[in-house]
């Protein structure tokens, strides 16, 4: 009795293993399937900011550089980065037009470049200037769209010693 | 006290939180540490730089040059142991006297007493000799400064006629606006001095193609070298007239050889110039016309040849990638990095010295120091900036060279290259 007790368990107990093989051993398979096959998802690279156009011209003493974006790009910085050798920034006047039925002007505030920053170890020793939004007194962040932009530079004839990269960044703004 | 199982899983629990904080600082410091996601366009601004003088000549001797002239093989004769070189004023650099009115809230402040107040005179003009102490054995300068022109009267003062040590004269000129420095330098000539070879300008030479018309232009260019070869084969001796055209503008500064480079003569008042054929009748002969300090980017000379019973004959090379001299550069990403530019000049080789960078000073001055953490190796694409030792990364900012072009040991030319590194 005992036995038969003892051989039902067995045979139950080996039922259950060959019914978890049939059931677990297909869905391994798959799963191996899919390991040594393609992955299941791919990381995309973010998208990128990028000035699709730019043209700086003269106009008399004034220098005046176009551009436009790539793609509509919201929360963007817009600063210009100048070498050094400029000896009075302050004398630099330069202005971001934001197109529209009614341009606006966006004046710029310049700072010297802080030693340290990300900036100064990318563009070296310099001045930045920064648009302000003339409602906040803070610095614009701005959404581009893909039409034509214009910083205009003015002074810099009288202003610089020596010649100077002047550099246009365009940085999205990450919260 | 906790169980055992209960402890080790508050342990794990803690190593995770742990690494989790590792990894967010870690990705998050690096990000902050550069400036990420942006774009940007560049433009390089340069002040108005006041155009050298131009001097013409009445010389043979002047044979290479630019700002540099070489007075080679000059051994002085009793034809010739002087040589006039004229600086003429140029029309648009009269001074015009702009009277500005005073702000009204300014007022005219008198010297004080004994202060030297400086002469205004527009039409000062100023020059000043520097001879070498080999120069000044050899050669003397004197200036005459009129209103229209500074006349330079070089004369040789030694009496043997040998030269066996290379001279410089260095002459510096403010006038009129114009401010320069013109070096003239002659070379040892004797049996001891030959010129330094010119194997690499043969080697560019052009294959020989039989040709009936009286005359060809071969289109055989060295873009690197901006050197245009021009066949000349006469059915008889004549005497050819060659006139270098850009758009209808004359062309200046191109120098011309008829040895295959061995020397060359410099055009530098004219944009014509005349081959009295030195070849026997009916021989082929090859003028090489070098363009390199001659012409702008992107533009095309036209080259015209004439002779006597021969018809007028033109010819565009295409040569359009040949700058006159090294612009400015921005330098951005690792090094080394090249920038590209022709490092040769016949069979002078540029040579890069001094690397500066500027810095604003304690006095808020911009100065040039030396910098050390530079270096620049000529190559034949142009200059290859490299790191002077290993590990050690130049700093972003602003930077000069100055470029020697040099032949025998003379520095024929010197120009100062303006550069930019912006990496991180």
């Amino acid at each position: 009795m005992r036995n038969k007790k003892r051989i039902s368990l067995l045979l139950a107990v080996l039922l259950l293993v060959a019914a978890g093989a049939l059931v677990i051993g297909p869905a391994y398979a798959r799963y191996r399937e899919v390991l040594t096959g393609d992955p299941a998802f791919q990381v995309n690279p973010a998208e990128q900011l990028a000035i699709a156009d730019q043209q700086w011209q003269q106009v008399e003493d004034t220098y005046v550089l176009t551009f436009t974006m790539e793609k509509t790009s919201p929360d963007c910085r817009v600063f210009l980065a100048m070498s050094e050798g400029v000896h009075a920034p302050e004398a630099v006047t330069v202005t971001l037009t934001l197109p529209g039925a009614e341009p606006v002007d966006l004046q710029a505030t310049a700072a010297t470049i802080p030693a340290g920053t990300p900036l100064y170890r990318l563009f070296g020793p310099g001045s930045v200037f920064r648009f302000v939004d003339a409602d906040t007194g803070e610095e614009a962040v701005l959404d581009l769209a893909t039409q034509p932009y214009t910083v205009t530079v003015h002074g810099l004839s009288q202003a610089a010693q020596q010649a100077s990269l002047l550099r246009l960044f365009v940085e999205r703004v990450h919260e | 006290m906790y169980p055992a199982n209960k402890r080790i899983g508050i342990q794990l629990v803690a190593w995770m939180a742990v690494a989790t904080v590792f990894i967010v600082c870690a990705s998050v410091g690096s990000a902050h540490g550069r400036i990420s996601d942006w774009d940007s366009a560049e433009w390089i601004y340069s002040p108005a730089e006041t155009p050298p003088p131009v001097p013409t000549h009445s010389s043979d001797c002047l044979v290479e040059g630019g700002q540099a002239i070489l007075l080679k093989d000059w051994q002085p004769t009793e034809n010739q142991r002087e040589i006039l070189i004229t600086i003429q004023r140029p029309e648009a650099e009269v001074p015009a006297v702009v009277e500005e009115p005073l702000p009204e809230d300014t007022e005219t402040t008198e010297p004080d007493e004994g202060e030297v107040v400086p002469d205004e005179d527009p039409f000062a003009g100023e020059v000043t000799v520097q001879p070498d102490a080999n120069a000044a054995l050899h050669l003397t300068v004197e200036a005459q400064v009129t209103e229209d022109a500074i006349t330079l009267r070089l004369t040789r003062v030694d009496p043997a006629p040998g030269l066996v040590q290379a001279t410089r004269m260095t002459v510096h000129i403010q006038w009129y606006g114009l401010e320069g420095t013109l070096q003239f330098s002659m070379l040892p000539y004797g049996d001891e001095v030959e010129a330094e070879s010119t194997e690499e300008l043969a080697t560019t030479e052009h294959e020989i193609v039989p040709d009936l018309t009286p005359f060809s232009v071969n289109d055989t260019i060295d873009p690197a070298n901006s050197l245009a070869y021009v066949r000349l084969n006469p059915e008889t001796k004549a005497d050819f007239t060659v006139s270098l055209l850009l758009g209808n503008e004359a062309l200046y500064k191109v120098r011309w050889s008829l040895n295959d480079g061995e020397t060359y003569s410099l055009l530098y008042d004219s944009h014509i110039f005349s081959i009295a054929w030195p070849y026997p009748e009916g021989w082929d002969g090859t003028v090489v016309l070098d363009f390199s300090v001659a012409l702008a980017a992107e533009q095309g000379p036209t080259i015209a040849v004439e002779a006597t019973s021969y018809p007028h004959k033109e010819y565009t090379p295409a040569l359009s990638s040949a700058p006159v001299l090294p612009q400015t550069y921005v330098v951005t990403g690792a090094l080394p990095a090249t920038m590209p530019m022709p490092t040769r000049w016949g069979a002078a080789q540029v040579q890069a010295r001094g690397i500066q960078r500027l810095i604003k000073n304690e006095q808020d001055e911009y100065v040039y120091t030396d910098d050390t953490a530079l270096a620049a190796v000529t190559t034949d694409a142009g200059i290859r900036l490299e790191p002077a030792a290993d590990g050690v990364a130049p700093v972003s900012g602003s930077y000069r060279m100055t470029l020697h072009w040099v032949w025998n040991g003379i520095s024929l030319q010197e120009h100062t290259l303006y550069f930019f590194i912006n990496s991180q």
